[in-house]
């Protein structure tokens, strides 16, 4: 509060002087500050296709995620896990650029939400280390038992019957998709888990604003 | 709430602004506040955002990041204002405060003052947050109402430093009066009477005399244990004991315990096959200690049980467990032990080795086979064979044999021998690797020079990982004690060309180094700032060196005038060039007493004015002794002490002061010391001294010590006392006035001062008395000893001393006086005498004279005699005091009853228990030529008529020995 004080104070004595970034929140001795999140709100909205929200429970929503990238990067760089390559980052991008109509478009598009190509790029990289990332660290951990499978199956079934009205195919058809999903769904529980974890260790401290 | 509203509303807006600025000419950078916890020249290394830059929030990002990377900041915003010049950026900064001084006054110990400050949970150097005080409150009321004191008060004073950005808090406790038990509440079904549960807490005093005790934690705790040992006690291990609450009332002031008490079934164990006693199963199976009953518990028991047989020579020993589930209250344990044959282990075959001989395996090995008395059937388990090859391969594969194979095989009935076994190892070596070669990555200059003084792996030298672990350790400490606390080593390795060859690739990187902003010292009220920086020798500016750091913090402690030295860096994991190193000091309290009561039981008895038993008879000397010290005199960590002694032998009293680490070098100490002494230990005389004397030691190096001294004693013999032939009583017995000064070496390279088994130790002390010191008379004195330890196999140890000494007369009185003479025997010089009775005697009443010159030679073996703490020794003493150093003899006889000049032998056995603080010892000497003499028959009166040269009749001489056999008890070995 008292930094609040400062702050306000100093505003009120220089009124040509505008506030250009601070810190939202801090992950040890890391930083997020405010323009990394404003960032992450309109780089998350052009790559979703929709308008940038502001709103003060989506910069925590996307704060609390930047506060999982920075444990996430910590472990990463721990492990020395390897970057994508920028050739493995190439078709993402084109699929994003070939949303638009024409490059212009692209570019104009860019300029509306107020973010660089290098940014998008830079995004999806860190999309494409985080899905390598959380198959190489938590996948193997995963055991698959057949309960869970056939209790997979029968949530699936039961969802199938609903939508179509029709008999589902049978388990032995499309096990190794069901055995996916809940391959899927235990490699989300450990991380979030691990993540759970790792913040409990770690000092994060949410600045003014950001505070629920 | 407006703020905050406002806040959030920039924040929206703010990277729009932040955007418009993008590429402009950044016109000034500035700082709110002015005065920044870092100096200006860092930031501006520090942060990439300069006056004349092109303005980017990407810079701006990464300079908010480096700030608070250096743990200075607690936040950190920026502002920026645009003109004609271009952006004037602005960073307004808060600081961080780190912990200072953290103490508490107030609270009757328990909880002492360090045990508040342990609860706050405040790190000297550690950040201070906001919501710290509060959680530091409430850990110190906790400790406080966890000891009784439901009614104390904190109240912390803070002081904050904004130079430093250190907080010191003060924490003064009003205790209130501490709550008493009032009661004991058992809940649950405890199956014994609840008075015998309370009566087993000890919560009440006994028979209930003066009600019940204070509440204090320890009590509390203790309390619970005793009722579930009491539990235990009846065969209840699986008693639950559990203190579901504790009601404080607050109109009494006492609180009532409530335990919940499940008593668990009744455990029976059961031992089949063999006898053992209830003392010993109790020291084996672990559900005694657990308190727990699962399978891996029994299994457990199961292998230790095995492990006792096997290690009492039953190498066969079967254990089997089997335990049924609980019925009627009931659970019922059986071990079936078969223990079958016993057997002897008699020989350990080694085969294979090339690269290391046979001792070199030896010595790492546990398992031992049978010797005498020590261990009868030799020690040997599967576990520990296994552990021995596990071992011996991890020797060679540190050496370079990667692929060493080590098997063992056990031979039963070894050479016929029914029950004797022996263990067979078989080493296949394999193919030593080596380094080819060594780059080093990421250091280079002198650096590089100094790492590769620690680094083992160099081309040549085997190559291991054990070896790559020990030059990363080396490497790493060498960076930390340098300056760089974030250094990291890589390595790798790839086949070289040469066979069984690697190439080694060391990848160093040092990181940031950190340099010494301030040395900070607190807490001093009463010493002499001085005294503590001449111990700190590093300054600002130094890298920061955690060695450094810990020595210094060991010399503070070495001047034994700090209860306390805490030691840390200020904001250790902040990313700043330069730390603030800090001492946190606590002066100990000025003032100690200490009091003794003791008895010597020695040959010191017989009559004090009679003239029978001059070589002693066994006596008992009870002794009171008292002391007190006053530490850190004027502040300089000079201590003044005084230590009187008082038994029927001694009447002592010493007055020193002690100066350590003299003028601020820890090589150098002064001592001065007075003394009066009023003793009859030699038993030929009482004398009184008055001594004062002056030593200044110096500490040449880390073996050897150098002592100069003036020493001035006046010796005032009490004639009454003595027990001589009166006609040299003017020329030995007289008081006498000496000044002396003199000067010791001492050497010590023994690995255990306690019982050493390699090394030597050695002192050469000589010493100048003469007129122009003060002196009556005038004499040199030359004493030697040397002592040397050999260490013949892993347990047996050959020591041997000799000592020799002389004093010469220059001077002065006719002859040296009684006491300055040589005084010797007994259990540390030669054991084949009693205390102080070697050497020449008076020829008239047998008792000792002292002699002018020593020679005692003294030969050890020392070896193990049961298990590993009780050893044993066969030493050889030979040697005597002689009138003089033409004196000296080697001869074994003694001529006549005169004759003292001539060497003692004296043979023996020895035993020693190992303790702490060194062996204990009995020793039982055996002395074929001890000396015989005359001894006097009559009372003082009669000697003074028979001794007088007039006198018609000469004195009646008895003939005496001393004994042949001695026996010696004593602390720590003979030399």
């Amino acid at each position: 509060m008292r930094s609040c004080y400062t702050l306000a104070l100093l505003l009120s004595a220089s009124l040509h002087a505008e506030i250009v970034d601070r810190i939202a929140a801090t992950v040890g001795f890391e930083v997020v500050t405010e323009t990394q999140v404003a960032g992450a709100v309109r780089v998350t909205a052009f790559l979703d296709g929709v308008e940038p929200d502001f709103s003060a429970e989506n910069r925590r929503k996307v704060l609390d995620r930047l506060i999982d990238q920075a444990l996430v990067r910590r472990e990463v760089e721990f492990t020395r896990f390897a970057p994508p390559a920028v050739a493995d980052v190439d078709p993402l991008a084109k699929q994003v650029l070939d949303r638009f109509r024409d490059r212009s478009a692209y570019v104009r598009a860019l300029g509306a939400y107020g973010i660089t190509e290098a940014e998008v790029r830079e995004a999806l990289t860190w999309q494409l280390t985080m899905l390598r990332f959380i198959e190489y660290r938590f996948q193997p951990s995963v055991q698959v038992t057949n309960a869970e499978i056939r209790q997979e199956y029968r949530r699936q079934a039961a969802a199938w019957r609903e939508q179509h009205g029709t008999e589902p195919p049978t388990l032995q058809q499309i096990r190794t998709e069901v055995e996916k999903i809940v391959r899927q769904r235990l490699t989300d529980s450990a991380l979030d888990r691990w993540l759970g974890e790792v913040r409990t260790q770690n000092t994060i401290l949410y600045r003014e604003g950001y505070k629920r | 709430m407006l703020l905050v509203a406002f806040l959030m509303r920039t924040g929206v807006v703010l990277a729009a602004a932040g955007d418009s600025l993008e590429g402009k000419r950044i016109a000034m950078v500035d700082f709110d506040p002015a005065g920044q916890p870092l100096p200006r020249d860092e930031i501006e290394r520090l942060i990439p955002v300069h006056a004349g830059d092109s303005y980017s929030a990407a810079a701006i990002r990464a300079a908010v990041q480096k700030l608070y990377s250096t743990g200075r900041y607690s936040d950190i915003a920026v502002d920026a204002t645009t003109s004609d010049d271009g952006v004037a950026v602005r960073f307004i900064t808060t600081r961080t405060y780190f912990v200072g001084r953290v103490a508490s006054e107030g609270s009757p110990d328990p909880p002492n003052p360090g045990q508040l400050v342990t609860a706050s949970k405040l790190q000297l150097g550690a950040e201070f947050a906001d919501n710290d005080m509060q959680q530091a409150l409430e850990n110190i009321q906790v400790r406080l109402r966890a000891n009784g004191l439901y009614a104390a008060t904190v109240v912390p004073t803070v002081l904050r430093d904004a130079e430093l950005e250190q907080i010191d808090i003060d924490f003064r406790v009003v205790p209130g009066a501490r709550a008493k038990f009032g009661g004991v509440v058992v809940q649950g079904d405890p199956g014994r009477p609840s008075a015998r549960i309370v009566r087993s807490t000890r919560w009440r005093r006994p028979f209930g005399l003066f009600g019940w005790r204070p509440l204090t934690e320890n009590r509390l705790r203790t309390g619970i244990e005793h009722v579930l040992a009491y539990y235990q006690s009846h065969d209840r291990l699986l008693a639950r004991v559990t203190l579901s609450s504790l009601d404080y009332d607050q109109d009494t002031n006492t609180v009532t315990p409530t335990l919940t008490i499940d008593p668990g079934p009744l455990i029976e164990v059961n031992i089949a096959g063999q006898r053992m006693s209830k003392g010993k199963l109790r020291q084996l199976l672990p559900i005694y200690q657990e308190r727990s009953i699962d399978r891996s518990l029994l299994s457990e028991g199961q292998r230790n049980l095995v492990e006792y047989f096997q290690s009492q020579g039953y190498f066969e020993a079967e254990v089997d467990f089997d335990f049924e589930p609980v019925q009627k209250g009931r659970q019922m344990i059986e071990y079936t032990i078969d223990r079958g044959q016993r057997h002897k282990l008699v020989s350990i075959e080694i085969a294979g080795n090339r690269y290391f001989d046979r001792n070199s395996i030896r010595e790492r090995m546990y398992i031992l086979p049978a010797s005498f008395l020590r261990f009868r059937h030799g020690r040997y388990s599967q576990r520990f064979l296994d552990r021995d090859v596990d071992s011996i391969q991890d020797l060679y594969r540190a050496n370079g044999f990667r692929d060493v194979r080590v098997a063992s095989r056990l031979l039963d009935d070894y050479r016929g021998q029914s029950g004797a076994l022996a263990v067979s190892l078989q080493v296949e070596e394999g193919q030593q690797w080596t380094v080819s070669e060594l780059q080093i990555d990421g250091v280079a200059g002198s650096d590089r020079e100094q790492l590769l003084a620690v680094i083992h792996s160099t081309p040549g030298q085997p190559f291991s990982e054990f070896n790559v672990a020990a030059d990363r350790d080396n490497v790493l400490a060498y960076f930390y004690n340098n300056g760089y606390p974030n250094a990291t080593f890589d390595w790798n390795q790839s086949p070289a060309t040469g066979e069984h060859q690697v190439k080694l690739r060391y990848s160093l990187h040092p990181g940031d180094r950190r340099f010494v902003r301030r040395v900070v010292v607190n807490g001093l009220h009463t010493t002499n700032p001085e005294l503590v920086n001449d111990r700190i020798d590093f300054h600002e500016g130094d890298p920061v060196s955690q060695v450094r750091i810990s020595d210094a913090q060991r010399r503070l402690y070495d001047l034994g005038i700090f209860a306390k030295v805490q030691t840390a860096v200020q904001n250790p994991e902040g990313q700043e060039e330069s730390k603030y190193v800090l001492y946190q000091l606590e002066e100990a309290r000025r003032y100690s007493v200490n009091v003794g009561f003791g008895a010597e039981v020695a040959r010191i008895g017989g009559g004090v004015t009679t003239f029978d038993a001059p070589a002693g008879s066994a006596g008992f000397s009870p002794r009171v002794s008292f002391g007190a010290s006053r530490l850190n005199m004027f502040g300089l960590g000079h201590t003044l002490s005084m230590q009187t002694r008082v038994s029927t032998l001694q009447q002592r009293a010493l007055v020193s002061y002690f100066a350590p680490q003299f003028r601020g070098s820890d090589k150098l100490n002064l001592t001065f010391t007075s003394l009066y002494d009023d003793s009859r230990d030699v038993r030929t005389f009482a004398a009184r001294r008055l001594e004062g004397s002056v030593q200044l030691g110096e500490r040449l190096s880390r073996a050897s010590t150098l002592q100069y001294r003036f020493t001035y004693r006046d010796v005032i013999v009490d004639p009454n006392s003595v027990k001589i032939n009166q006609q040299l009583i003017p020329i030995l017995s007289q008081s006498v006035r000496v000044g002396q000064i003199s000067t010791t070496l001492i050497q010590d390279r023994r690995d255990d001062p306690t019982d050493a088994r390699k090394g030597y130790y050695q002192t050469i002390d000589a010493g100048y008395a003469g007129g122009g010191l003060g002196s009556q008379t005038s004499f040199a004195r030359v004493i030697f000893k040397n002592s040397t330890y050999h260490r013949l196999n892993r347990d047996w140890t050959f020591a041997r001393s000799v000592n020799f000494g002389l004093i010469d007369r220059l001077g002065g009185l006719p002859d040296i006086p009684l006491p300055e003479r040589f005084f010797s025997g007994g259990a540390s010089s030669h054991r084949g005498f009693p205390d102080n009775q070697a050497g020449p005697r008076d020829p008239i009443t047998g008792f000792p004279l002292g002699g002018k010159a020593v020679l005692m030679n003294s030969l050890e073996l020392r070896f193990p005699l049961l298990g590993d703490n009780v050893g044993g020794v066969f030493f050889h003493d030979a040697g005597n005091l002689y009138s003089s150093v033409t004196d000296i003899s080697f001869r074994f006889r003694q001529r006549d009853l005169n004759d003292f000049n001539y060497m003692v032998q004296a043979v023996g056995f020895g035993i020693r228990y190992r303790t702490p603080v060194g062996p204990i010892r009995a020793d039982f000497a055996l002395s074929p030529n001890s000396p015989r003499f005359f001894g006097f028959q009559g009372d003082r009166q009669t000697l003074l008529t028979c001794s007088a040269p007039s006198s018609p009749a000469p004195c009646l001489g008895v003939q005496q020995r001393i004994s042949v056999f001695q026996f010696h008890f004593s602390l720590g070995q003979a030399f």
